[in-house]
This record gives structure tokens, sequence and C-alpha cells, in this order.
């Protein structure tokens, strides 16, 4: 359940109301607490995106990625999308622009004797087009 | 020899078509009833969105959909979220409590048996058991590879089943224990990512012949292959094969069974997993639940194939049927 095209479909990219937004999935099988997501980063046209502007936005709140961590008892519901808000990226529907997100989830149930908990990062990129806005 | 062994499906299965909106919960259920599997296994952190606090909309709706379909929920998947919290250790209290809840859900859904998470501490399930007694809930430990029945591991969980008594705790094992041929499927994704061909043989003709798996990971480093050979040969030791005239030991304490499988081909049978021996074993034993299909393939192939659990399944339990129906 870790294939890329999970994360990362092909209505990804939306016009938001504060600028671009990169729309993802849990990419597993079940859904887990907000704490296990470890890292979201993206590139947009091929240059990385400071960690300090973007925000992942899941059950209608807004975090950035260092804020998830406490996050153990709100749960991210594998069929919901959670937005990455990126500041200062703009967007109008129908313009093409090349993304990449990675993201790195910990499986708190998943214990690997003498490791400790499976940790495991989704790569995805692709050219889309900017969609309207949608909830 | 006349058995009393039911088909269901664990709703695992579907995780593709589920998590690509194709399917609903409920419409999991009525293809597995569909194909005559009437027991149907959920996991709430699946399909379940609100869990552990469901509504009782929820579960009037339940109530509705085993109306209508006619299905018996049979087991309930519980997750220990042992490492909850980054910077500490999961307080046994905690876990104990989280399972109390598991209970709640699975007698509310209907269900009889959870299926009991493999890295539970054995602790968790005795102190949960006089809960789950009163509920009339029976705790299923899976047993599930790597894990062994010569383990530690399955000695302390096997010691809280003996103390407790096997009406209420016991075991689930997961097919994949019986894993005899190294599964097609994942070779074959190997091949296509462009691992070296004659490594992969190696991977799998040491694996189908019963040999030490342990020491192909150096033997990738010597020949100084790359990661995907590292993976294969990682991967080969995730599986095991038991030999499955082992459950005759334990037969009072069987729950529940997965039945694991990776690829129904169109011969109808399971490559990897020798169903027949698995099945013939169980009915010789008076195993007397539920065989509950567990498609675990998807990973394996979607990368180049469209994901078709369904079809899968609906393979799958044409095969438990024949065999369920042999004359052995």
């Amino acid at each position: 359940m870790t294939r890329p095209e999970l994360l990362l479909g092909p209505d990804a990219a939306v016009a938001g109301e504060k600028g671009l937004e990169v729309r993802i999935r849990q990419p597993w099988y079940r859904s887990l607490p907000l704490s296990s997501v470890l890292d979201v980063a993206v590139e947009l046209d091929g240059t990385p995106v400071p960690d300090d502007r973007i925000r992942l936005r899941v059950n209608g709140r807004a975090r950035r990625i260092a804020e998830l961590a406490p996050c153990w008892d709100e749960i991210w519901f594998i069929q919901d999308e959670g937005a990455v808000e990126i500041d200062g990226a703009a967007g109008s529907p129908g313009d093409e622009i090349a993304v990449a997100v990675a993201i790195e989830l910990r499986f708190p149930y998943i214990i690997i004797d003498g490791v400790g908990p499976l940790t495991r990062r989704t790569d995805a990129h692709r050219t889309l087009t900017v969609q309207e806005g949608r909830a | 020899m006349t058995h009393s062994i039911k088909r269901g499906v664990s709703l695992y299965s579907f995780q593709e078509e589920y998590f690509l909106r194709k399917l609903t919960l409920e419409d999991c259920i009525a293809v597995s009833v569909g194909f005559g599997a009437l027991g149907i296994e959920t996991i709430a952190e699946q399909m379940m969105p609100g869990f552990p606090d469901l509504s009782d909309d929820f579960y009037r709706r339940w109530d509705a959909w085993r109306e209508q379909y006619g299905f018996q929920p049979t087991a309930h998947d519980m997750f220990a979220e042992l490492k909850l919290y980054p910077d500490r250790a999961r307080p046994t209290g905690e876990l104990v409590e989280d399972l109390k809840k598991d209970i709640d859900h699975t007698a509310r859904l209907g269900a009889t048996v959870i299926r009991i998470l493999a890295a539970t501490p054995a602790e968790v399930v005795e102190l949960a058991a006089p809960y789950a007694r009163d509920k009339g809930v029976r705790l299923a430990t899976e047993v599930h590879a790597p894990r062994r029945f010569s383990s530690d591991w399955f000695a302390s969980h096997f010691e809280v089943a003996e103390r407790v008594g096997p009406d209420v705790v016991g075991i689930c094992p997961d097919l994949g224990i019986f894993v005899k041929r190294l599964p097609k499927v994942l070779w074959e994704r190997s091949l296509r990512d462009g691992a070296d061909s004659d490594f992969v043989k190696r991977v799998v003709d040491v694996y189908d012949s019963g040999e030490d798996t342990s020491t192909l990971q150096d033997e990738a480093e010597r020949l100084n292959l790359g990661p995907l050979e590292q993976d294969i040969a990682l991967q080969a030791t995730r599986f095991i094969w038991e030999e499955p005239r082992q459950l005759l030991d334990y037969m009072p304490y069987i729950h529940h069974v997965h039945a694991k499988f990776y690829e129904i081909d169109d011969s109808g049978e399971e490559y990897s997993i020798p169903y027949q021996e698995i099945i013939s074993v169980l009915k010789e034993g008076g195993y007397d639940g539920y065989l509950s299909s567990e498609y675990e393939g998807n990973r394996h192939i979607q990368d180049a194939f469209e994901v078709d659990s369904v079809e899968q399944v609906r393979r799958h339990q044409e095969m438990l049927t024949r065999l369920l129906a042999d004359e052995d």
C-alpha cells in the first residue's frame, strides 16, 4: 500500500483559498495517528520547499510538520485527503506544475526486533494540472 | 471426512479498492456474501472512521446490514499501539484499557473473536481476559511469520492461554506461517524492479529447498550486489515454513484462522501455500471455526498490474469450497 500513486493522485494540485495546495493521502491500509507522520517534503517544479513554508491540514486543522509528533490521539482516516498548504505558492486552475512529495510514516504497532517501530518513506512525483478548489 | 469448518473473508483483503473509494464497507460485505463467505472479519481502523468512538448510528447500520445480507461477524482485528509516544513506552494499563474498548466493540458488532496482534504483550491479554470472558469474546493471538511455534514469544502467549483457559484465550494462526515456496508475486516483482536474475533464482532455490535464508544478505554483499538484491534476500527471511501438523497440538486453542494468500493463479491454486495439506490437518483436528480469506498480494503487483482483490477473493473462496468438500 505504499505505491506512489496512492500518495499523490492525478488531481492532487488544487487552487486553495490561500494559494496552491497539494492534496495527499496516507498511503497505508489502516488509519494512523497524526503522530505517525514523521515527515512531509515537497518540491515544486524541481525546487524544494523549505519546511517552514509547509503546513499539513487534516481534519480541518493545519499544522507544521514538527507539530504533528504530539498528536497521537488524532487519527488521519485513510480515505481522507490531507492538504499540504504551501506559503507563497500561487496556483490557478489550469496551470501545470511538477510536484514531488515524500512522506515518512512510522507504524506504532509494527515493531522490528532490535530496531524499533517500522518506518517507511514513500516518494511520488507527477506533473499536475491545478484543479478548482474543493473541500 | 465430515467437518464444520466455515468460510469467511477478512475485509483487509479489499484494502486497495477501499482506499481508492471503489468499494464501501457495505460493498465489501455484499461482495463476500455473494461468494458464499458468510463470516465477515473487520478492521475498525481501516473501514470504521471514528473508532473507537463509533456512534449508535453506525452500529444500527451494521445491524441492518447483518439483517439484509445474513452474514456472521467473526473477528475484529485489534492493533496494539505499542510505540504511540515518540519518547516513552506505552504503559501496560493503557494497552489493557485499549483492549477493553476492542472487546466492547467486538461484542457490539456481534463478533466473538479478537485477533490479537502478535506484538501485544501476553500480560496485556491476561489482564483483559476476565473482561473478555464477561462479554463473551475470545482473544486469539495471531501466530504470524516470522514468529514460530517454537519460540519464547509463543511460549509466553501459550502459557497465558493455558492459565486462563481456551474458552477465552487462544490463537489465530495466519497461514502465512506455511509458505512452502517463496511467493511468485514477490520474486517476480524483484525481477521487474531489475534485481539480478541469478541472485533472485538463488534466493528462491534456497528458500524453496528449506535451507537457511539468513546468510543470503551476506552473500549479496560478497557478490557486490545492490539494494534490490539485499531487499529480496531480506524479504526471504520474513517468510517461514512450519509443519502444518503442528496445528494438531493446539486445536482447542484455535479460535480463528487467517487464510492468508498471495496469489490464486489461473489454475485456481495458491502457488506458495499448500492449502490442501493444511485444510486436511484442520479437518483431522476437528477445527470448527472460520477460514477467513486474507489477500495480501496487492502490494507485490500494484507497480505493474491493476489490483483486483475481488477476483482474487472469488478464486480463493472457490478453492476453499473445493478443498472443504474433498473427501480426504
